[in-house]
């Protein structure tokens, strides 16, 4: 699967329903996220390999900067794509996955505390003292 | 005077409470499954939410329910010894043995009885608030199929929550009859 952008002006939201419409039909695109000048899109339950290209050369008198990526995958880890708004088009695209990612990692962990705050809403329950916890284990 | 009748009543709570523990070990089971098939990204906040609010991670809960249930089988075993002591018109003596080895290895349930039934009452308040929890998390975190057979799940959880709490008080309540 390779999506093209022609136009390096390409807006995010173009990108976004590029993405949308490719991944619909299984249902594992994520909503997206705006982390300041970053989109951020969770996919679940896909494995991604990329890869991508760019030519120059002229048509019709106009330069042009076509750039391609493309996608492909099966069922698998989760992944997060993130687009970056101040780089327009393919640059600004980045796929990452993550389990081997450091990226994965920080999200995971920005998940933890939105957890926390879940917790603070629904309200937690009182945690067994270490000495509970002691008798526990040598019942 | 100890009744047969009684001691063997404590010996078929004793029974059940141990595959009530089992049971509900199994139940801790399917939470790491249910965990470990979860997306990246939702799995340390399940597993972080667990422990936070049980006291005690998964692994912990196995111990401790493994534990529980080997307590409940070496009790339930003294307690068929002793019934069949009492039964058979055994001697004076053989009655105290009985007696006392089913007090030796009683002792450490009695003293972590209070503990558990919080443990227990504790997990089972925290089920009852994770149908909640489940469904405020995104959409994108949790297929809808996922999130609906996880919140059908959990009443099935509470109720053997619940069943091990009661086991644990009614043993309890029968041990010091037997015992003291």
């Amino acid at each position: 699967m390779v999506i093209f952008m022609v136009d390096s002006n390409a807006t995010i939201s173009e990108v976004l329903a590029n993405l949308q419409s490719i991944f619909s039909g299984v249902e594992s695109l994520g909503k997206a996220v705006e982390f300041g000048d970053k989109v951020a899109i969770p996919i679940y339950q896909f494995n991604f390999g990329t890869g991508g290209g760019g030519g120059g050369g002229d048509r019709e008198g106009q330069a042009s900067n076509a750039v391609g990526f493309g996608l492909g995958g099966s069922i698998g880890p989760t992944a997060v794509v993130i687009l970056s708004k101040d780089a327009p088009g393919a640059e600004g695209i980045y796929i990452h996955e993550f389990k081997t990612n450091k990226l994965g990692e920080a999200f995971a962990e920005l998940m933890l505390r939105f957890w926390e705050f879940i917790e603070t809403q629904v309200g937690g329950q009182k945690k067994l003292s270490a000495e509970q916890k002691e008798k526990l284990m040598n019942i | 005077m100890l009744s047969t009748h009684e001691v063997e009543r404590l010996a078929r709570a004793c029974e059940t409470a141990a595959e009530s523990a089992t049971a509900f070990s199994r139940g801790i089971d399917d939470f790491n499954a249910t965990a470990e098939g979860l997306p990246a990204v939702a799995r340390p906040i399940v597993k972080r939410d667990f422990e936070a609010n049980t006291g005690m991670n998964a692994d912990e809960w196995k111990v401790f329910l493994g534990k529980l249930n080997a307590r409940y089988v070496a009790i339930q075993e003294a307690a068929t010894r002793l019934a069949q002591a009492l039964a058979q018109g055994a001697n004076e003596t053989d009655i105290n043995a009985a007696t006392t080895a089913l007090k030796e290895v009683a002792t450490p349930l009695i003293g972590g009885t209070i503990a558990a039934i919080k443990a227990m009452a504790t997990i089972e308040a925290y089920l009852e608030g994770l149908p909640a929890k489940i469904n405020m998390i995104p959409e994108s975190f949790m297929e809808t199929g996922v999130r609906d057979e996880l919140v059908d799940s959990v009443p099935a959880y509470i109720e053997r929550a619940e069943a091990l709490k009661t086991l644990l008080e009614e043993t309890d309540v029968q041990l010091h009859a037997i015992i003291e």
